[in-house]
């Protein structure tokens, strides 16, 4: 059995004086494999993105853990490697593209730009490559628009480019941040299903960054749930959305106003807000709001325990793919000797 | 019969003039009752937020009415526009860019109170402290900025900012789309809240058709400046007639896997000068002949739903 793709083993990135954004991640995600990775504002998902593809805003940087892709530990590469790592294998889509596009240079060229910076090929066939990426991704009318810039087309047009340029070097995996965020309904379900269509035919692995349960229920084949910097809950999404461990998971898909129960409920409030990274609550960041707090959640960060077991308590194509959480009420009955 | 509280009749805005102008609302009719939400749900570039500043008296309509208890509420004079903000106010999607970021939270909310000339310092006072404790603001958070305050507190505030004057109507444009989703269930919630004891009317406007679906006694889905399906939240939602409605729907994320629900809906097109025809023709997977010919008006179908569509037809 072959290892992950991309591991991300015990991550801390930081502001530079050392307060936490992200603390102590674990994640794998394998080849073809799309892993969600949901939270609330705050909660360091986006920052774990960019950690990833070495985009770390100027005063934010990893403080400890390490990264590796397809088994390469990227703390040990030049930053030539990395540059070409990232890019060629590992390539990005953000939530706007109309900032991540450069407004000065044409559609085709963005494209190509990116096939020129990875490989030793002709501008000739760099355009041609880019002509191909832009059909792919279905922009209408691609051939005849190579000249067009950002500003022409829609915002669900952008986001086929940027899809485009990620996709121009045969990545692995591609880091997606909130990719239809800022989309309309039924653009938005155009660009995911064109996404899983991709990976599909690929064989891509999809990390996609994400505020939407819909979007995860939709896409994903795993979920990762993260709270002010943690992991706390990790699993199969049918099993995590159907039987949620961590009472911040619950409360989540709670809160969502579901069109099918109508006006008659009220939505279930998450009291309070997200904690700042420098007053973080002692123990389980989540406590201060959970209903089912206890004194032992301000003692301790809870440890990271797989109830069922590591084989998981799933039958089925979830055989074998643990569901795991950070949350006391799952604690092991007897202290844990592992990680955490 | 009585008239309905808000009665927007053919209501038309037109941005920008000459070759280079914009039907925003194309003729629109709608009314909102007393004490109910109507939802109004529609894509960027639709014209929904047009049509609430219209509601809201912030824009002047090229075209129709927006009658409020029955009668125009006119915007011409500085004390026409008051008493029209003692009837309506709004609340925007984005409150750090409606907030005055060099007021006090307590000054914001005191503002309309002074504006308007109501009572003397004491009393405003006392009805600021009262305003946010009904909208959950600490007395100590009054004394803040906007700046020090998180989205869901500063939503808080432009919702009793808008409560000042103790209007009948609060039109609120895409109030939650910028909030994460705990959040975004309190402010639903307090919505709510002071609906039921306030009996305020909302005109809710939001790109997602599940909060629409949530907050509205009925909803209006627009479609390029016209509402192409309106009717009560159960039959639009359960029995939806017009195509667009319908790819709406089947559009939200997590309805189901990807593979069993491919979208339909090809990519939006402008509408072409001189195209006499239904203005949601070229996205249509149900288009017939007339449809390029002519465009359908509301068509009633059960009840007080109707739809747009020449194909829709009564439900059965």
């Amino acid at each position: 059995m072959s290892g992950p793709l991309l591991s991300l083993e015990g991550l801390t990135v930081a502001l530079s004086d050392g307060v936490p954004l992200v603390r102590g991640l674990d994640l794998a995600i394998a080849r073809g494999e799309v892993l969600a990775v949901v939270g609330e504002s705050g909660c360091g998902k986006s920052m774990t993105a960019l950690a990833v593809m070495g985009l770390l805003p100027d005063g934010i940087r990893i403080a400890g853990g390490a990264l590796r892709f397809d088994g390469t530990d990227l703390g040990g590469l030049s930053r030539k490697r990395l540059r070409d790592l990232r890019g060629r294998r590992i390539a990005m889509i953000f939530q706007e593209p109309m900032t991540s596009l450069n407004p000065v240079l044409s559609i085709g060229e963005q494209v190509a730009e990116v096939v020129l910076g990875h490989e030793r090929v002709s501008r000739r066939a760099a355009w041609d490559r880019a002509r191909e990426m832009l059909e792919r991704v279905r922009l209408p009318n691609a051939a005849g628009r190579l000249h067009a810039y950002p500003h022409q087309l829609s915002g669900g047009q952008r986001q086929r480019v940027m899809i485009a340029a990620a996709l121009a070097c045969g990545p692995e995996l591609i880091i997606a941040d909130e990719p239809t965020t800022a989309l309309d309904v039924t653009i938005q379900a155009e660009i995911l299903h064109l996404l899983d269509e991709l990976r599909r035919e690929r064989g891509l692995a999809l990390m996609l960054i994400t505020h939407d349960l819909g979007v995860v229920a939709t896409m994903a084949d795993r979920v990762a749930v993260m709270y002010a910097g943690r992991k706390i809950e990790e699993g199969p999404v049918a099993a995590v959305l159907s039987a949620p461990l961590n009472p911040y998971t619950r409360l989540l898909m709670a809160a969502r106003p579901d069109p099918a129960r109508g006006r008659a409920t009220r939505l279930v409030e998450i009291p309070g807000a997200v904690p700042s990274p420098r007053a973080m609550p002692p123990g389980c960041a989540f406590a201060p709001r959970c209903p089912e707090a206890r004194a032992a959640c301000r003692a301790a960060v809870p440890a990271w325990v797989v109830p069922g077991g590591e084989a998981g308590g799933d039958a089925g194509a979830d055989a074998g793919q643990p569901h795991g959480v950070a949350c006391v009420l799952h604690a092991a009955p007897t202290p844990p000797g592992g990680r955490g | 019969m009585t008239a309905p509280l808000v009665d927007i009749a053919d209501l038309v805005c037109i941005h920008g003039s000459g070759a280079d102008s914009l039907r925003a609302v194309d003729g629109v009719s709608l009314r909102l009752e007393a004490g109910q939400t109507l939802g109004l749900v529609g894509e960027s570039g639709c014209g929904k937020s047009t049509l609430a500043r219209a509601v809201a008296g912030l824009m002047a309509p090229s075209g129709g009415a927006v009658r409020i208890e029955g009668r125009d509420w006119p915007t011409r004079t500085v004390a026409q526009r008051r008493a029209r903000a003692r009837l309506v106010q709004m609340v925007f999607q984005d409150p750090f860019g409606s907030l005055n970021p060099r007021l006090s939270v307590a000054r914001i909310v005191a503002e309309p109170l002074a504006v308007h000339g109501i009572g003397p310092e004491a009393v405003r006072q006392r009805r600021v402290a009262a305003l946010l404790d009904r909208v959950g603001l600490t007395e100590e958070q009054g004394r803040r900025y906007p700046h020090e305050l998180s989205g869901g507190q500063r939503q808080r505030v432009a919702i009793a900012r808008a409560l000042a004057l103790e209007p009948r109507i609060l039109v609120c444009d895409e109030p939650v789309s910028a909030l994460d989703v705990s959040i975004q269930a309190q402010v639903l919630n307090l919505l709510a809240d002071l609906q039921r004891e306030m009996g305020l009317a909302y005109l809710f406007i939001s790109h997602d058709l599940g909060v629409i679906r949530y907050v509205a006694d009925r909803i209006a889905v627009m479609y390029l400046g016209r509402i192409v399906e309106e009717g009560s939240s159960d039959a639009v939602w359960s029995t939806p007639r017009h195509p667009y409605t319908r790819a709406l729907i089947a559009a939200i994320p997590g309805a189901g896997r990807l593979a069993d629900s491919r979208p339909t809906l090809p990519a939006p097109g402008g509408r072409a000068a001189g195209d006499e025809g239904c203005r949601f023709r070229p996205r249509c997977p149900v288009a017939v002949a007339r449809c390029a010919q002519e465009e359908p008006g509301l068509i009633g179908l059960s009840g007080s739903h109707a739809a747009a569509c020449w194909v829709a037809g009564p439900p059965g």
